[in-house]
């Protein structure tokens, strides 16, 4: 038996021992046989490691004797590329879901090992069970350790689609998110079962929610730059399924992060918190299901069907589950010690931030399977695309956008009206002459994309203001220069202001979202060399055409001249790359051009705008030479080949057919990756753990002789 | 199969339409229209798609934007040539309502049930002054101060 | 070579998850839930406390209502102190 494949079935020997270990310590009160489940936990971590550098090695080696290697990789795979190709496969990115959550399981363990006594060991049981399912899709349905005997001289190499530096991060990325919600769900649970509803399980995770939020986000984003930069289309959010599988457990998951504090604070909201931790994490797993199973159709048709009975048979005992335990603790989640509110208060923006998150969350999850809904009633698949999603998403997230600033200028408990209008007073100027100048400027009058920048604006204002008034406080007390005072301030409540930079990302994402989506100029254009298409008031001209021959790929392309008002702005390249398809029948040049074909964006990014440009070469215009050439040479093979593909290419470079070309010109949409930057560093900023040795400052009566001072002078 | 003489009708009808129209030609885009029409095959929409299905549906189009149609002529054409589900947006009739109702339902419901909740908490003694708690004893208020400063957020 | 290392791994592994039965540790410590909610809410408390000095402080809460919630929030925060108290140096929490 090979290392690889022993580790994984140690691993499920490993899980399912350590969660009933757990659960008869927890029943029997023996915390010698919780320890020996937490040390499960480990102990899977360890297998699944080197289960991992296994098959990583594998594929850095190029090492054909595995299937998954074999059909995912080759020879002729970049190196960095053969290191990402794992998490293209099914077998792979299975493996290195349920070693995340391993190492994340053990982490949180690891954490909490003196704390939680009574909820550690049932959420060690959860998060074994959960590696017990994956690890059993592993071992029994997707094993990415099966062999090939003989092994194949090369692989089929990594799917074109795939190759972008993106793609390194993007499904780790994703996978960290989704492993890291099923920690505070694990958690819920347990607390569930102990009847313990109290506020230390979610202080006890609250990072760990916020590690996964801020995961998935970044995973979101890079596959919507992936989106924009390389394929062909010109967007970055279609509404895919899978895109929209991402995003509902990250909405749920705002959301809880925004109501938890409510139940820190009230006592409130306590049957509402579990319920959307638990909704969090078992979208995290639908998103996996999504992803991986294909049931729904997808532009990520990476994935094969196999899984998809295990997986829904997994979510549905998850469902029952959780409702059944919320209902049965339904006496536990009142909250009689709740303390009330003043309408206008943080709570209240709080309750409609939730149910706006919610609704959007439930918005996108009607939208996605009403397809399957539809068939299911009626037996035909309705469609549901993007102006069915933009028509309920854009009113929804302009009252976001307007709540990511209206909720920093509330005081908790109660805002006085007086208090509330100073506060409000620059951040709705600012929108006001956000709008003013936009209408002056000419900008064509869209109103849901005025709305949403002008939500922005007064978001982003209000972040401003909030930053800008904690600042002076502390300059008026400590006299330190700004930038120092902004450091110190941020440094105090990591929590509070982090939370704010995380708002003024999101409304800068918005912003490029909100320019992009109502503001682009797109157009398709068919041009030969030295003609010219003008769009946004640029004037594209194309130069020349280009073409390479590599053994892996046959690229044509075309080099583009960007000019405004007769003054050159930049040059781009775009290309189309065409794989060879596997056909045997198919001719030694015409093979290239019936497999896969990917689009090389040509991009010339800016803070202002993005200028983007995709190539498509008008194939059927060599079709009767390629024909010709595949019915002389019907079995060329090696250098031959390549010289009857290098002849096609250079005959393509030196006397082009007409080529279509996609132009855009989108405003502020780098701002979306900007404001994604932001937010990241803002979840940073709140993760952050306090200095480990507490600092002593000023004794307590200087901080009341302070405080006093300060009123005393407002 | 039933689609098809209606179609031939369409394509008939668009082809006769007289040449001077060509001088106001509406110039519908290709791009825009991608965004709002499905590929049937591969059911993403059709700017995603690449596959022969969706190519038949592009010519389909760009033939129609030559023959200068509007974005709802050629929405229409194509609804006659392929089918309702064509269309990115379903239609509202039938079941499909149900695509339209169940969320703004929800959404209506969800914020009946913010706007009771709030009323409600609120209505606990929010709004009001509340009683003023007794002052801590010096010692006392002295111990919170010193873990407050070590708690230190 | 492999069967060597299968079974370096799987000893590792029993021995990493047998341990506590082998060496017991006896006393491992640890809050109980008891303690851990309380730690809980007297830093949520805290964090109340400075917030409301903070909203004051930049004009969201009114010098009036301030006093009387912090008043309020300090009553609470000792109470909170009181019950952490007994229950470190009481009996061990069920």
């Amino acid at each position: 038996m090979t290392l690889g494949r022993a580790c994984l079935f140690l691993a499920l020997a490993i899980a399912p021992t350590g969660a009933i270990a757990s659960l008869y310590g927890a029943r029997a009160h023996r915390r010698d046989w919780v320890a020996v489940g937490r040390r499960s936990v480990y102990a899977l971590a360890a297998v699944l490691t080197v289960a991992f550098i296994v098959l990583e090695a594998a594929f850095l080696r190029s090492d054909f004797s595995f299937r998954v290697v074999a059909s995912h990789s080759s020879h002729a795979t970049p190196p960095f590329y053969k290191a990402a190709a794992m998490w293209s496969s099914q077998e792979g990115s299975l493996l290195l879901w349920v070693w995340l959550l391993s190492l994340w399981s053990s982490l949180v363990l690891f954490l909490t090992r003196h704390r939680l006594r009574e909820l550690a060991p049932y959420a060690t049981a959860v998060l074994l069970g959960f590696a017990t399912f994956f690890g059993a899709l592993v071992v029994f349905l997707a094993n990415p350790f099966q062999l090939l005997d003989p092994a194949p001289a090369d692989g089929v190499g990594l799917q074109p689609l795939l190759r972008h530096p993106s793609m390194m991060i993007h499904p780790p990325m994703l996978y960290s998110g989704y492993t890291l919600f099923t920690i505070p769900f694990a958690f819920a649970v347990a607390a569930l079962i102990a009847r313990r509803t109290d506020a230390a399980w979610i202080r006890a995770t609250r990072r760990f929610g916020l590690a996964a939020w801020c995961f998935l986000g970044i995973g979101i984003l890079l596959g919507a730059r992936w989106s924009w930069s390389e394929l062909g289309w010109g967007g970055y959010w279609a509404w895919d399924p899978v895109e929209n599988a991402a995003l509902m457990p990250w909405l749920v998951g705002t959301a809880y992060l925004h109501s938890f504090m409510v139940q820190e604070k009230r006592g409130l909201l306590k049957a509402w918190n579990v319920s959307l931790v638990l909704g969090a994490g078992i979208l995290a797993i639908l998103g996996t299901f999504l992803v991986r199973s294909g049931i729904l159709e997808s532009i990520h048709a990476f994935g094969g069907s196999t899984l998809g009975k295990p997986f829904l048979g997994f979510i549905a005992v998850l469902v029952i589950g959780s409702v059944a335990l919320v209902a049965s603790r339904r006496d536990e989640l009142r909250s009689p010690e709740a303390r009330s509110y003043a309408t206008l208060s943080r709570e209240s923006i709080f309750l409609v931030n939730n149910l706006l998150l919610v609704g959007l969350c439930f918005v996108i999850f009607w939208g996605t399977f009403f397809p399957l809904i539809s068939e299911a009633v009626t037996g035909n698949k309705a469609s549901v695309g993007p102006p069915w999603f933009d028509r309920y998403t854009v009113p929804l997230a302009i009252a976001l956008v307007f709540m990511a600033g209206l909720g920093p200028l509330m005081a908790w408990r109660k805002t006085t009206l007086a208090g509330a209008r100073r506060s409000l007073q620059a951040p709705v100027t600012v929108a006001l002459l956000v709008v003013v100048a936009l209408l002056a400027l000419g900008v064509p009058g869209r109103l849901p994309a005025l709305a949403l920048l002008a939500g922005t604006a007064f978001a982003i204002a209000s972040v401003v203001q909030e930053l800008w008034r904690g600042v002076a406080l502390r300059r008026a007390t400590t006299g330190e220069a700004p930038p120092a005072a902004l450091v110190s301030v941020v440094r105090q409540n990591r929590r509070r202001y982090g939370g704010y930079v995380v708002h003024a990302g999101i409304a800068l994402l918005f912003m490029g979202v909100a320019a992009s989506s109502a503001f682009q100029h797109v157009r398709d254009a068919r041009l030969v060399p030295g003609q010219t298409a003008r769009i946004g008031g640029y004037d594209v001209r194309y130069v020349r055409a280009t073409s390479r021959v590599a053994p892996e790929k046959v690229t044509l392309g075309a080099v583009l001249d960007v000019s405004r008002n007769g003054k050159h702005v930049t040059t781009v390249r775009t290309s189309r790359g065409y794989y060879p398809s596997t056909d045997p029948t198919a001719g030694p040049v015409g093979r290239y051009f019936d497999g896969d074909a990917t689009t090389e964006v040509g991009l010339q990014a800016g803070l202002r705008r993005d200028i983007w440009t995709a190539v498509q070469p008008d194939i059927g215009a060599m079709q009767r030479m390629i024909d010709g050439i595949d019915r002389r040479f019907p079995l060329a093979q090696g250098d031959t080949q390549g010289f009857l593909l290098t002849a096609v290419a250079q005959r393509y470079a030196a006397a082009p057919p007409p080529a279509v070309f996609r132009l855009i010109v989108s405003p502020l949409v780098e701002w979306i990756w900007l404001g994604g930057i932001v937010l990241a560093l803002g979840g940073l900023i709140a993760i952050w753990p306090p200095p480990a040795a507490r600092r002593r400052r000023a004794p307590a009566s200087s901080w009341a002789a302070r405080l006093g001072r300060e009123l005393s002078g407002a | 199969m039933r689609r098809a003489p209606a179609a031939v009708l369409v394509a008939l009808a668009l082809g006769l339409m007289p040449a001077a129209a060509s001088a106001a030609c509406p110039r519908a885009s290709l791009p825009d229209i991608e965004g709002q029409v499905m590929c049937l095959v591969c059911g993403v929409p059709l700017n995603l798609a690449d596959s022969p299905q969706a190519s038949r549906e592009r010519d389909f189009i760009e033939r129609m934007i030559d023959r200068c149609r509007s974005t709802s002529q050629i929405k229409a054409a194509l609804v006659s040539q392929y089918g309702p589900r064509v269309l990115a947006l379903p239609d509202d009739s039938g079941f499909n309502a149900a695509v339209y109702i169940v969320p703004a339902l929800m959404l209506l419901l969800g914020a009946g049930g913010a706007a009771l909740a709030v009323r409600w908490w609120s209505s606990r003694g929010g709004g009001a002054p509340a009683p003023a708690a007794p002052a801590l004893s010096p010692a006392d208020a002295r111990r919170l101060e010193a873990e407050m400063e070590r708690w230190e957020r | 070579m492999q069967f060597f290392l299968v079974m370096l791994v799987l000893c590792g592994a029993t021995a990493l998850m047998a341990s506590p039965l082998i060496w017991r540790s006896g006393a491992a410590g640890g809050k109980g839930a008891e303690e851990a909610a309380l730690e809980a809410a007297k830093e949520a408390k805290f964090r109340e406390i400075r917030d409301a000095e903070h909203d004051l402080r930049t004009g969201k809460l009114s010098r009036e209502d301030h006093q009387v919630l912090d008043a309020a929030l300090r009553a609470e925060a000792i109470d909170l102190l009181r019950r952490l108290d007994a229950v470190r140096g009481g009996p061990a929490a069920t």
